[in-house]
């Protein structure tokens, strides 16, 4: 019977219920599509790399000769050797390591060229079937046989709409399509250090046969893979792997091809855990108040009940239907949707992380953290509140509340509000009075705040990051040459020498790309934030350095600091030399080093004269190790921050929903609690708008102060998160928000207030005239 | 001058109908203090509910200083009642969070020409408590605090609803004396709904109701003092 009452009660104000279960439900959802997401991914990656023998670790080969090979050969490089002699040296080098590791080696041999073909230009990287080490999957159709056949990735396909049978050309040869496949070693198919980003629409994978990939005209590259021969290894292993043959080893989970998926599991798992928790707390907060007013309006007729013999412990089972169906449905609805969001999520991921995703099967410990855990807590929470309130003796639950105490902040009104008009001083006293319904407008504010200003400072970090790419350009093409070169250069070209390097910092040694620059650039802007141009800074002083704002911000590396530059080169002896950082250069993408070409050179015993890149504007094909257009950077730059814009807009829907949630379910408390005294304001002659400014729209300061103090918060959570951000990640984001960003947050907030209060307005208006009438219980 | 013309009020309740106002016609004075007596379920809060304009009628009309108040939209309604009258209720309905000063301004703030709250607190003996909150205040002291806070915008009429209901005889008096000066003193018309009889001798004319219908209208010609009555 007390449970029919309750439902009934239930059924006739049903907005709070509908809250509380919307944020279950919320958080739910957001934990189980994301888990789910989380757990395909992982459960993918584990098996795809051991299924398809993922490589341990890559390396280049030293084209240095040892003494010895010196005294063999009479040459100090390889490309010196004949091709028959390169090919003997390699061998002997393989088999030397191969013993000396107990490791299996084998070459990834692939060309990369950029073409044009499905109207736009692509950047294709294609290979030849491995053996034993990165073994290719095949998702449809097969591996090409006949010379005049290709298999090109699955998402590359799928984004481009290509179907098995297709023609597919490359230069002047047109290949068939036959077979779809995923590359282990490429989960995150970067091709060049200089695209470090995505554009799965522009850049392909794919697979000739030996005949057809020795044919076709385009510089070959060699990535020397390796794996332990015992199945596994430790880091202390890959470690111990140094050898004077292998230069730039990088393990398979540092490697950003292979280890990218394990850093966005890592801080997508962290993220969804804090989120969920959050909206979470903010439900069991709201479902103690809805509980507790229940109570509170109906203690009379506990009191009754209690009086008639019904014990605490009956009437606190029946009141538990509260928490029980808020429960329940929240987080059975909350897994169902979570459920249907992960499937086009899972979408999402792959398109980034390209792996034959698995199909979602059940999870049980997803299962126990939305449903069980969600249905534990908030039962637990409501059961200790219920218990107080019912546990009360009859007489004290039936005796007639006459007036109420006022607080003393309220006692304060008058005095701090003095000069202020009525309307405002009014505002004030009902603000006041609930004060923990001001603390969780507060709360459920700031952590809304929280995500839109970390959602917006995203966003214009996003532009940033666009827009410095797109200006320090000038140029239409990156060439880096297959080796140094004297060769005159045209006038308004820049030439540069880069030497793939190392920073020590600590213990640890930190890839950077060196850059050996001229003191006038036509075509590169070597600028720090304020714009300020670094190249005079740079050759004021002959020991220092500039270094990118990437590498700054993740390494906590300062203006003055000295650095350890690890020099590794394929040209030269390896050396260590400190220099000191004159300058920060604004580029969050690329672990940039930039010293004088002069100084660079003269560390690898070359003149000035020698470079081995260009930017410029000519389309240079010959002796290329790899040519990067301005405009393709800037598209996979734009391509990979869209995927942070979708990350960013659903951010921005989770705030505001939430926000929302939080005011209406206030709004409609803030009418519940002052139903008598709308109702009396509308006998005297208030207007329905004079009334919702007095009684309702209350919360508007402590709704900016919420979003004011939410801003540092979020300020100083992202610079502390930042480290990890941008090692997961690798590329930095500058912290930034400006006053139009601030402002734009704001509005987005105060329209879903504004909104709550239009809908909570309707509330308002019916309530009759008459109730004023009531005499007071 | 109020003017009530055959008057009718029905509810309907699923099938049941109930007429809590028949045929009810009247006409009530500027400055007249007017008493509604009768017992409960008579009809007389649904009296002063569509006199005073906080419901419609069934029938019939309800004209204030020419105004036909049954014709009226709800919001020329909230107009009406926000420059002509004034309410006081059995439950004072004050806001707990509000001063005595304060809540004398809820009234205030509404009207154009307004009483001065010192003088208003001067008139119902209370400028000392002027910041004193309502459990602060006995029972007494807070309705004469919502006659004032009614009074504060300057109403013609002044509807008091079991104004003396929740009061003991002493305290109930000094409400009533106070409405007597006020009566008085500003001219306002009062119309005040009571099921206690003691309250009669004070008015000018009593209304008796019984079954939502008049069955008496009584012109006092020798109206009393508060303090010469009993509730005994």
């Amino acid at each position: 019977m007390i449970i029919k009452n309750i439902l009934k009660g239930m059924i006739k104000k049903p907005f709070a219920m509908i809250g509380i279960i919307s944020m279950v439900l919320l958080a739910g959802c957001l934990y189980v599509s994301l888990g789910y997401t989380l757990f395909v991914t992982e459960d993918t990656v584990n098996q795809f790399v051991v299924d398809y023998k993922q490589e341990d670790f890559t390396f280049q080969m030293n084209s240095s000769l040892s003494d010895e090979e010196k005294e063999v050969y009479q040459v100090d490089y390889i490309y010196q050797l004949s091709n028959s002699d390169q090919k003997t040296l390699i061998n002997n080098r393989i088999n030397l390591l191969e013993n000396e590791y107990q490791i299996n080696i084998e070459v990834r041999e692939y060309k990369q060229l950029s073409i044009h073909e499905l109207d736009k230009e692509i950047t294709i990287r294609l290979f030849t079937d491995s053996k034993d080490i990165n073994l290719t999957y095949v998702e449809k159709g097969r591996l090409p046989e006949a010379n005049n056949e290709i298999a090109l990735s699955m998402v590359f396909a799928e984004n481009n709409d290509l179907q098995l049978g297709d023609n597919f050309k490359i230069n002047q040869s047109t290949y068939k399509i036959v077979g779809f496949i995923y590359l282990v070693d490429y989960i995150y198919p970067q091709l060049t250090n200089e695209l470090f980003a995505l554009d799965t629409s522009k850049q392909a994978l794919g697979m000739l046969n030996e005949d057809s990939f020795s044919n076709l005209e385009a510089p070959k590259d060699v990535d020397y893979v390796g794996k332990f021969l015992k199945g596994n290894y430790t880091e202390e292993e890959i470690k111990e792997i140094d050898h004077f043959y292998m230069v730039n080893l990088v393990d398979a989970k540092t490697n950003f091809r292979t280890g990218a998926v394990y850093g966005e599991i890592k801080a997508d798992r962290a993220m969804i855990n804090a989120l969920s928790v959050i909206i979470l707390f903010l439900a069991v907060i709201i479902i103690g108040i809805v509980v507790n007013k229940s109570i509170q309006m109906e203690k009379n007729q506990i009191g009754v009940l209690k009086s008639l013999g019904y014990s605490h412990l009956r009437l606190l089972s029946a009141y538990m239907i509260y928490p029980i169906i808020a429960s329940v449905i929240g987080s059975g609805l909350g897994y169902l949707t979570g459920y249907l969001l992960a499937h086009p999520l899972i979408d999402m991921f792959r398109s980034m992380f390209q792996m034959p995703m698995h199909h979602i099967q059940f999870n049980f410990m997803i299962f126990i953290y939305s449903i069980v855990l969600p249905i534990i807590v908030l039962n637990i929470f409501s059961f200790i509140i219920i218990y107080f309130l019912v546990r009360k003796k009859p007489l004290e639950l039936m005796r007639v509340k006459v007036s109420q105490k006022v607080n003393f902040i309220i006692k304060r009104i008058p005095q701090l509000f003095k000069k202020k008009s009525f309307n405002t001083r009014f505002k004030y006293s009902i603000a006041l009075r609930g004060l923990g319904k001001l603390f969780i407008t507060f709360i459920g504010v700031v952590v809304s705040s929280i995500y839109l200003i970390f959602a917006l400072s995203f966003s214009q970090s996003i532009d940033s990051i666009i827009h410095v790419s797109s200006v320090q350009a000038n140029y239409q093409y990156q060439v880096i040459y297959e080796y140094p070169t004297q060769t005159e250069k045209s006038e308004s070209d820049d030439r540069f020498m880069i030497m793939p390097s190392e920073i020590i910092i600590g213990d640890d040694e930190v890839k950077v790309q060196l850059m050996g620059i001229d003191d006038k650039l036509n075509k590169y802007q070597l600028k720090n934030e304020a714009g300020k141009n670094l190249v005079p800074i740079l050759y004021d002083n002959e020991d220092g350095v500039v270094v990118s704002s990437m590498l700054s911000t993740i390494h906590n590396i300062d203006l003055n600091d000295s650095i350890t530059l690890h020099l590794l080169s394929e040209y030269g002896s390896e050396n260590e030399i400190e220099m000191k950082v004159v300058g920060i250069m604004e580029n969050y993408t690329t672990p940039y080093v930039f010293m004088s070409i002069k100084s660079l050179n003269e560390q690898y015993g070359l003149d000035d004269n020698w470079y081995n890149g260009l930017w410029t504007d000519q389309k240079i094909t010959q002796n290329v190790k790899s040519i990067v257009h301005k405009e393709e950077m800037i598209d996979s730059i734009e391509e990979m921050m869209s995927l942070f814009k979708a990350f960013i807009y659903v951010m921005v829907v989770i705030s505001v929903i939430l926000a929302f949630i939080v005011l209406i379910i206030i709004s409609i408390f803030n009418i519940q609690d002052n139903f008598k005294t709308i109702s009396f304001l509308k006998v005297m002659g208030y207007k329905d708008k004079e009334i919702t400014t007095m009684v309702l729209n209350i919360y508007l300061p402590i709704i900016l102060v919420g979003y004011l103090v939410s801003i540092p918060i979020t300020i100083m959570s992202i610079r502390s998160m930042m480290v990890t951000i941008s090692s997961e990640l690798n590329f930095a984001f500058p912290i930034q928000l400006s006053t139009s960003y601030i402002i734009f947050g704001f509005i987005i907030i105060f329209l879903t207030y504004y909104l709550s209060l239009r809908i909570a307005r309707r509330r308002l208006n019916k309530i009759p005239l008459q109730e004023a009438l009531k005499i007071n219980e | 001058m109020i003017k009530i013309k055959n008057v009718r009020k029905i509810y309907q309740t699923g099938v049941v109908e109930t007429h809590a106002l028949r045929d009810v016609s009247l006409e009530i004075k500027d400055g007249e203090f007017v008493v509604v007596l009768g017992p409960s379920g008579s009809g007389k809060s649904t009296f002063l509910n569509v006199v005073s304009g906080l419901d419609s009628v069934t029938s019939g009309h309800i004209i204030v200083d020419d105004e036909v108040i049954t014709d009226m939209s709800d919001k020329e309604l909230t107009n009406f009642r926000r420059r002509k009258l004034g309410f006081i209720f059995q439950s004072y309905n004050l806001l707990s969070n509000l001063t005595v000063y304060e809540n004398i301004e809820v009234g205030k703030n509404l009207s154009h020409n307004p009483i001065e709250i010192d003088e208003l607190l001067e008139k119902i003996g209370m400028t000392i408590e002027k910041d004193k909150y309502p459990y602060q205040l006995s029972g007494g002291q807070q309705q004469r605090v919502s006659i004032a806070r009614a009074l504060a915008k300057n109403p013609s009429i002044l509807f008091c609803d079991e104004p003396t209901g929740a009061l003991d005889e002493t305290t109930g008096k000094q409400v009533l004396e106070v409405l007597q000066r006020l009566n008085k003193e500003l001219n306002t018309t009062i119309v005040i709904v009571t099921h206690n009889i003691a309250i009669k001798d004070i008015a000018d004319k009593v209304i008796h109701m019984k079954s939502g219908e008049i069955y008496e209208i009584e012109d006092n010609q020798q109206k009393k003092l508060v303090e010469e009555i009993s509730w005994s």
